[in-house]
C-alpha cells in the first residue's frame, strides 16, 4: 500500500497551491494529489474567457505547471483516478481503481461539479457545460460549426459565454427562468443594465421561461418551452449552478452543509483532514459567518493555508475575495459576500450618467460585499472596508454619492 | 528599499490579464484593477515611465484612475517609480507567478526577461 505524508484530493488550484507550499516548508515529505482529470494543473478560470475561446490568448497559456515541476517538487500526481472512499480511522482514500492510499494528512480540494440539467432529451449531444479543460475544448470545436446557440442561466459563466459565442458569429439566444438577469443576487437595476449590454451585443433575451423538451435525433436541434415556443439550437450551453457529490465524505462522518464544513483554518471535523477551494464552506473571519465560494482567489489562497496548517502552523484564513469579468462593453465585479438578505441593507452608487452602479451591501453596520458594473475601480478600496471592519452606519448618504471618494472612508 | 532586488521593470499584458486579481491579493501595494478590470501598476508621479508624452497621455485616458500625486498603468514600470518602494522580491514573484494567465512580466537591470 502506497503512504504518502500529505495526500490531496484534487489536482486543481486549490490542491496544487497547497502541495507547493507544503514543499516550501517540508522538504522530505511524500505528497501526491489525485486528480480525476486527465491532465496537471491548468488555468480553469481562464476556460470561460471569451478571449482564450477565441484563441487571442493561445490555449498553451491555460497550462500553469510543467510536467517536470510535479517531478523537482517530489509531488506524485495520480490522474485519471477518483476518490470514491474515505476511512478516517485507518487514514485511508479508496480510490475508484482499486488502489488504496493512506495519508499522514489530507486535503480534499474536490471542486464542484456542473450542476446537470434535468429534461427530456437533455442527453442528446450539443448540450454543454463548461466545468473542465475537456469540456473547454468541445466547446472550442463546437463553436466552429454551430450557427445557432441557446444558453441557459444568468451568470458570470453563462455572460462569458455569450460573448464567445457572438464573437464567433453564432446567433445567441440565453434563457433566464428568473425575470431579470441574476435574480435575486443582483436588484432589478443591475440586472437590466446587464441585459442592455447582453441585447446590444445581439442577443436575445427570453425571460421568466420554463422549458420542456430538447429535441433533435441523436443531436440537439432546439429548445421547446412550456409555451410551445420553439428555439432552434445546435448548441445549448447550460450554466445553471454547480453542486458538490459529497456522499462518500459524509459516510467517512465529515460535516457536509452545501459544502464541506471547515473552521478558519480550514480543518473538518476529523483530525487530519483539511479542505480547500469551492468545495469547502468555512468560517469566514472577516465576515463572521460562514460561507461557500467559488472564485480562483478563494481557491489558491485557501490552497496556500490548507498547505502551512498542514505543515503544523496555525493560520486562519482571512481572504475578502472577488470576481470580475468584462464583455459587452461593460465590467463586473462581485466583492466579498453579495447575498441579499433581510438582515443586509443595501445602498445603491449609481446609477450615474457615465452607466456605472455600484451596491454596497451593509450588515450590522458594516460593509460586508458590493457588486460593481463599471467601477471594478473601487473594487480594492471596497475590499480594504470590509477587511478593516469599519462602521460606515454614519456615512450611508457619502456611499450613495457616486462624487464621494470611498477612500475617505478608510482615512476619515 | 529592500537590498539586492532584481526585479527592475514589470509589465502587464492587458491582453491577457482577465481581472482574476490574484496580484492584488498577493501584492496589493503595488496592483490594482482598473476601470476595464485589467490589472494596473501604482507608481509614484515622477517620471513614471519611460515612455512619449503621446502614449502617457493614452495611458491616462485609458486607466483613468490616477491619483493626485500617483499614476497607475499597465507599464511598463520601474522598479523604482513604484509607489510602495519598499516592495521586496519575493512579493513581487508571488504576485506574477499566481496570475492564473501569466500575465505579469518581470524584468532586470539587464532587460533580460525573470518570469514567466
Amino acid at each position: 500500500m502506497r503512504e504518502f505524508a500529505y495526500l490531496i484530493v484534487g489536482g486543481g488550484i486549490a490542491g496544487t497551491t497547497a502541495a507547493e507550499v507544503i514543499r516550501q516548508n517540508d522538504a522530505n515529505g511524500e505528497i501526491a494529489i489525485v486528480s480525476d482529470e486527465p491532465h496537471r494543473l491548468y488555468s480553469r478560470i481562464m476556460l470561460s474567457k471569451p478571449n482564450f475561446f477565441m484563441e487571442r490568448i493561445p490555449f498553451d497559456r491555460v497550462w500553469l505547471k510543467t510536467d517536470s515541476w510535479y517531478a523537482e517538487n517530489k509531488i506524485t500526481l495520480l490522474l485519471s483516478k477518483r476518490a470514491v472512499l474515505l476511512d478516517a480511522g485507518k487514514k485511508e482514500i479508496h480510490l475508484d481503481d482499486g488502489e488504496i492510499l493512506r495519508y499522514g494528512k489530507l486535503l480534499l480540494a474536490v471542486g464542484g461539479c456542473a450542476r446537470h440539467w434535468n429534461l427530456p432529451g437533455g442527453d442528446k449531444k450539443g448540450i454543454f457545460y463548461l466545468r473542465t479543460l475537456d469540456d473547454a475544448r468541445a466547446i472550442i470545436a463546437a463553436v466552429k460549426s454551430a450557427k445557432h446557440a441557446v444558453s441557459v442561466g444568468g451568470g458570470f459563466v453563462s455572460f462569458e459565454m455569450c460573448e464567445m459565442l457572438r464573437l464567433a458569429g453564432i446567433d445567441v439566444t440565453l434563457l433566464l427562468r428568473e425575470s431579470y438577469y441574476w435574480e435575486p443576487l443582483l436588484d432589478q437595476t443591475s440586472g437590466k443594465m446587464i441585459e442592455t449590454a447582453l441585447e446590444h451585443g445581439g442577443v436575445k433575451i427570453l425571460r421568466n421561461t420554463e422549458t420542456k423538451e430538447i429535441i433533435g435525433g441523436e443531436n440537439a436541434e432546439g429548445i421547446v418551452l412550456s409555451s410551445g415556443e420553439r428555439i432552434p439550437a445546435d448548441m445549448i450551453v447550460v450554466g445553471i449552478g454547480v453542486v458538490c457529490p459529497f456522499e462518500w465524505v459524509e459516510a467517512a462522518g465529515i460535516n457536509v452543509n452545501r459544502g464541506m464544513l471547515a473552521n478558519e483554518y480550514l480543518e473538518t471535523n476529523l483530525p487530519d483532514v483539511w479542505v480547500a477551494g469551492d468545495s469547502a464552506e468555512f468560517q469566514d473571519v472577516i465576515l463572521a459567518e460562514r460561507v461557500q465560494l467559488g472564485n480562483w482567489v478563494n481557491a489558491q489562497m485557501q490552497g496556500r493555508v490548507a498547505g502551512l496548517n498542514m505543515v503544523g502552523k496555525k493560520e486562519p484564513f482571512r481572504l475578502v475575495s472577488f470576481y470580475t469579468t468584462q464583455g459587452f462593453g461593460i465590467t463586473i465585479a462581485f466583492v466579498g459576500d453579495v447575498r441579499p438578505g433581510p438582515d443586509r441593507k443595501v445602498i445603491s452608487r449609481g446609477p450615474d450618467a457615465s452607466g456605472s452602479y455600484g451596491r454596497i451591501i451593509i450588515k450590522d453596520g458594516e460593509v460586508v460585499g458590493a457588486t460593481l458594473i463599471n467601477r471594478t475601480q473601487e473594487l480594492a478600496t471596497i475590499s480594504k472596508i470590509i477587511e478593516k471592519d469599519i462602521k460606515v452606519a454614519d456615512h450611508e448618504s457619502d456611499i450613495a454619492n457616486t462624487a464621494f471618494n470611498l477612500s475617505d472612508l478608510i482615512h476619515g | 528599499m529592500p537590498e539586492e532586488s532584481k526585479i527592475k521593470k514589470i509589465v502587464v499584458d492587458r491582453n491577457l490579464c482577465i481581472g482574476a486579481a490574484s496580484c492584488v491579493v498577493a501584492a496589493g501595494t503595488v496592483f490594482e484593477l482598473d476601470a476595464e478590470n485589467k490589472a494596473v501598476i501604482k507608481q509614484r508621479g515622477v517620471n513614471p515611465v519611460r515612455s512619449s508624452p503621446a502614449e502617457v497621455l493614452r495611458t491616462r485616458v485609458r486607466d483613468a484612475s490616477e491619483t493626485s500625486n500617483g499614476v497607475k498603468n499597465s507599464g511598463p514600470a520601474e522598479r523604482e517609480a513604484l509607489e510602495n518602494t519598499a516592495i521586496d522580491d519575493t512579493t513581487l514573484m508571488q504576485a506574477a507567478s499566481s496570475c492564473p494567465t501569466k500575465a505579469i512580466f518581470l524584468y532586470g537591470g539587464d532587460g533580460k526577461q525573470i518570469y514567466p
